[in-house]
């Protein structure tokens, strides 16, 4: 039972970072109808800036976080400007964008390795978060507690914004039909310009949160989130953003589970299973619309 | 003198290669099917071919037959529950797969040798066999296209519901594109397995994939030289960089993406990919206006 | 009688609204038969199930006595039936001729092997193909466009073009769907010659349309739809003097 709590504990944990991840991933394919391949790279470069703040200014985490946040969303918002913002103008067709956003993200991943280097780095000890509280045998560090607690901050901000703000009705509204949102007088441009950027910016949170989680930044490391991303969206279902927080959490705790119960090696291959499988059973996702319900 | 002919020789044969490659996805891409699973095609013929020849001492030719049969026979089984799959839940689908495949070939190291990979794999391909293969794809795909089976796939990508109610069965086409495409990508794994001494699990992975996919959309879709541009262009353009590994990377994709910013039709053509964009788009707005 | 196609109780929802609520029909062989009602009155929806794109969520549809219902489209299309699109959906990046040939998808013998080594079978085949679009098309006046891109066309044509595309399926049923939705007067008087000519052809024929004035001159008899029910059938001049039609669909035409 104790160790099923504490597994429940790392998996919410590390869950939490894949949903603040895939939320941005989800949102860009909800709004804007874009697979946006290099939000992974706008993930790495934000553990990097945050790393940065931490080891090399020796800012607080508190201030870390805000700068990545900052960071990674204007990154993000570069990728509108030079890709998909003239491919939209030009009415290419969108296998072009994924291609061209694929090509963006290589280019930042070798900046990045030429920047930092290609070896993995790690956090210098900090002493406030290696602590840790022991409940009935379940072991919560605080660094854990953190995480979770940034993570579920931002997604309750966002989910807030996304419901009660001019702009998150804006968003909203494009991502219902861009033309309806153009002739209600809403700026697509302006509205993809704030998807891109809070996209951006919680990628780069997450980027600083799993990079503490495993004390490690590398620049190999938004490939592997990717593909985590996009387990995540399948779960939830494309352009569904309640869907990505509950596959986020969901794919984190499967995957301490499976290493707890199968094997550490296909920890990776389970994610992608589970796709897989529950593509079979309801095609579009697991809290997808069924075909159905578009109709 | 010798070197430079050495050089020039491997490029030549990695033209061929990744032609193949090219028209495999060409397959796909041209039945509006965006499939990732490319690299796991490629590495599980990779892997079979080298497996049979090196530990079952089968000679190549029939090692790398079963390898197209193993890729075609595994496209079959996941193409008859994925094409049921809309456009992006495919393509993530396939991604899926690719990755699934890697991480076994990463893990299973009596046959693939783990993360360390084969090595020591004698050389069978040669610049002949390459171009035997390359010409005999380029010859599939022409025949394929001059035929009622090469407008029925045109008419489908273009619009699925009239093709279908003119009688074109799109599942079974599309079935069996994807099932040749398996085909040509196991045997391109095969020949590459056999090419350079070395496989390894990350060598088809995402990125091996991509690419892949690169080669006929820059190339251009609607025309059958289309892919094998694409693959030439983009693999004698990368030997040019060759002084820095990241530099090579960084203005890659800085060319690439200004390519498709000035070429978004394709290095050929894209023109009929525009048109289904914008209904695409049409289409989209109105699924989503009706909720 | 001597039903081609009839259906028996189709009812279909979408998300909460009804489209079609236990709607019978019967579609005689050899006539023009209508299906008419307003704008939303489940009549696209009808034709979608018959043609296979739509599941009815209950009732059977019957073919020739044979039980059609849930067959996917390409098999509804081998059996004898083939439509015209309310919104044309011709292959725009192809020619007419090309358009046409399409139709003849499924006449075809040639195998695998006869393309991949290019015999005889599949060139002759071709030709045979061929030669027979360009007879369709000469028949119906649109010889002279064969070759030119659908994009050129005007909007009669193509609607006749569509038509002329299902007609090379060899069809025994042809489905229409609001064919004269867009047209002028002479364009339409010209379609009405047009369905004349398919059925003396030996071809039956569902009209689907809303207007009134279309059916009554065309069709044998009529079915009238509203909100995804029966309201009357019969033949036209019934039809015409029939109070509830009047009331729910007449009225609020004039």
């Amino acid at each position: 039972m104790t160790v099923l709590f504490q597994q429940l504990v790392n998996g919410f944990s590390l869950g939490a970072t894949y949903a603040v991840f895939a939320i941005g991933f989800t949102m860009i394919f909800g709004v804007l109808n874009l697979l946006n391949m290099a939000h992974g790279a706008v993930f790495m470069w934000g553990a990097y800036i945050g790393l940065a703040c931490v080891a090399d200014l020796g800012l607080p985490l508190a201030l870390a976080v805000p700068a990545a946040f900052v960071f990674s969303g204007l990154l993000s918002v570069s990728y509108e400007i030079v890709i998909f913002g003239p491919l939209r103008k030009k009415e290419a067709h969108r296998w072009i964008g994924l291609i061209a956003s694929l090509a963006m993200a290589r280019g930042l991943v070798a900046l990045a390795q030429m920047i930092f280097g290609t070896h993995v780095v790690r956090y210098p000890t900090v002493g406030l978060l290696s602590g840790y509280m022991e409940m009935g045998g379940v072991r919560v560090h605080t660094l854990q507690i953190v995480i979770f607690g940034i993570a579920v901050l931002l997604m309750g901000a966002l989910a807030f914004m996304l419901q009660r703000t001019r702009m998150g009705r804006a968003i909203r509204t494009v991502a219902f039909s861009p033309r309806v949102a153009e002739l209600a007088g809403i700026s697509v441009r302006n509205t993809a310009f704030a998807t891109f950027f809070l996209a951006g910016a919680l990628a780069g949170v997450a980027g600083v949160l799993l990079g503490l989680l495993f004390n490690a930044v590398s620049p190999f490391m938004g490939e592997t989130i990717l593909l985590k991303g996009l387990t995540v969206v399948i779960l939830g279902g494309l352009g569904s953003v309640p869907g990505a927080m509950l596959g986020g959490l969901l794919l984190g705790v499967i995957e301490v589970f499976s290493v707890g119960y199968v094997s550490s090696a296909f920890r990776d291959a389970i994610g992608f299973g589970l796709v897989f499988v529950i593509l079979l059973i309801k095609p579009s996702g697991l809290f997808g619309q069924t075909e159905a319900a578009r109709a | 003198m010798n070197d430079l002919l050495a050089a020039y020789g491997n490029l030549i044969d990695m033209i061929f290669l990744n032609s193949i490659i090219a028209y495999s996805v060409w397959l796909t891409l041209s039945a509006n099917m965006f499939s990732m699973a490319t690299g796991g095609f490629l590495s599980l013929g990779a892997y079979t071919c080298v497996y049979l020849t090196m530990q079952h001492g089968l000679p190549f030719f029939a090692g790398a037959a079963a390898a197209a049969l193993a890729a075609t026979a595994v496209a079959l089984i996941l193409g008859l529950p994925l094409l049921r799959l809309r456009g992006d839940y495919f393509a993530l689908a396939t991604l899926a797969f690719t990755e699934v495949v890697r991480v076994v070939a990463l893990n299973w190291e009596s046959v693939t040798g783990g993360a360390l990979g084969i090595f020591n794999i004698p050389k069978y391909t040669d610049t002949a066999v390459l171009l035997i293969v390359f010409v005999l794809a380029v010859y599939f795909c022409w025949a394929l296209e001059h035929s009622p089976e090469g407008r029925a796939r045109r008419s489908m990508r273009r619009d699925e519901t009239p093709a279908a109610a003119m009688g074109v069965n799109i599942f079974t086409h599309k079935l069996a594109l994807f099932a040749a495409s398996g085909f040509l990508a196991g045997l391109a794994g095969a020949l590459a397995g056999h090419l350079n001494y070395f496989i390894g699990p990350n060598d088809f992975g995402l990125m091996r994939t991509i690419d892949a996919l690169a080669y006929p959309i820059l190339g251009g879709v609607n025309s059958l030289a289309g892919p094998a541009l694409g693959a030439a262009v983009f693999t004698i353009f990368p030997e040019f960089l060759r002084f820095s590994n990241q530099m090579r990377e960084i203005i890659l994709g800085a060319v690439f993406v200004l390519a498709v910013l000035l070429l978004p039709n394709g290095l050929t053509s894209f023109r009929g990919f525009r048109g289904s964009r914008r209904r695409e788009r049409r289409m989209g707005v109105r699924e989503k206006g009706g909720g | 009688m001597n039903a081609l196609l009839s259906g028996e109780g189709i009812t279909k929802h979408f998300a909460g609204v009804t489209a079609l609520s236990g709607f019978s029909f019967e579609v005689p062989s050899g006539a023009i038969t209508g299906v008419i009602g307003p704008n939303g009155s489940g009549k696209t929806t009808l034709m979608n199930i018959i043609t296979g794109l739509y599941r009815a969520d209950r009732g059977d549809l019957f073919f020739d006595g044979r039980n059609i219902t849930g067959l996917p489209p390409h098999r509804i299309a081998a059996l004898g039936i083939a439509r015209s699109f309310q919104n044309i959906r011709l292959f725009s990046d192809q020619t007419i001729l090309e358009n046409v040939l399409l139709g003849t998808h499924l006449h075809r013998q040639a195998g695998i092997a006869d393309i991949l080594l290019r015999l005889p079978r599949l060139r002759r085949e071709e030709r045979a193909a061929e030669s027979f679009c360009r007879e369709l098309l000469e028949r119906f006046e649109l010889k002279h466009l064969a070759e030119h891109p659908v994009g050129r066309l005007s909007y009669g044509d193509r609607r006749r073009v569509e038509i002329v595309r299902a007609l090379a399926l060899r069809p025994r049923l042809l489905l229409l769907d609001e064919p004269a939705a867009g047209m002028n007067a002479t364009e339409k008087l010209r379609l009405a010659g047009l369905i004349r000519r398919i059925r003396d052809e030996r071809i039956s024929i569902l009209l689907i349309d809303h207007d009134m004035e279309m059916v009554m001159r065309l069709c044998d008899s009529v079915t009238v739809l509203n909100f995804g029910k029966k309201l009357a059938s019969g033949l036209p001049c019934e039809i015409q003097g029939n109070p509830a039609v009047r009331e729910a669909y007449l009225g609020l035409e004039s």
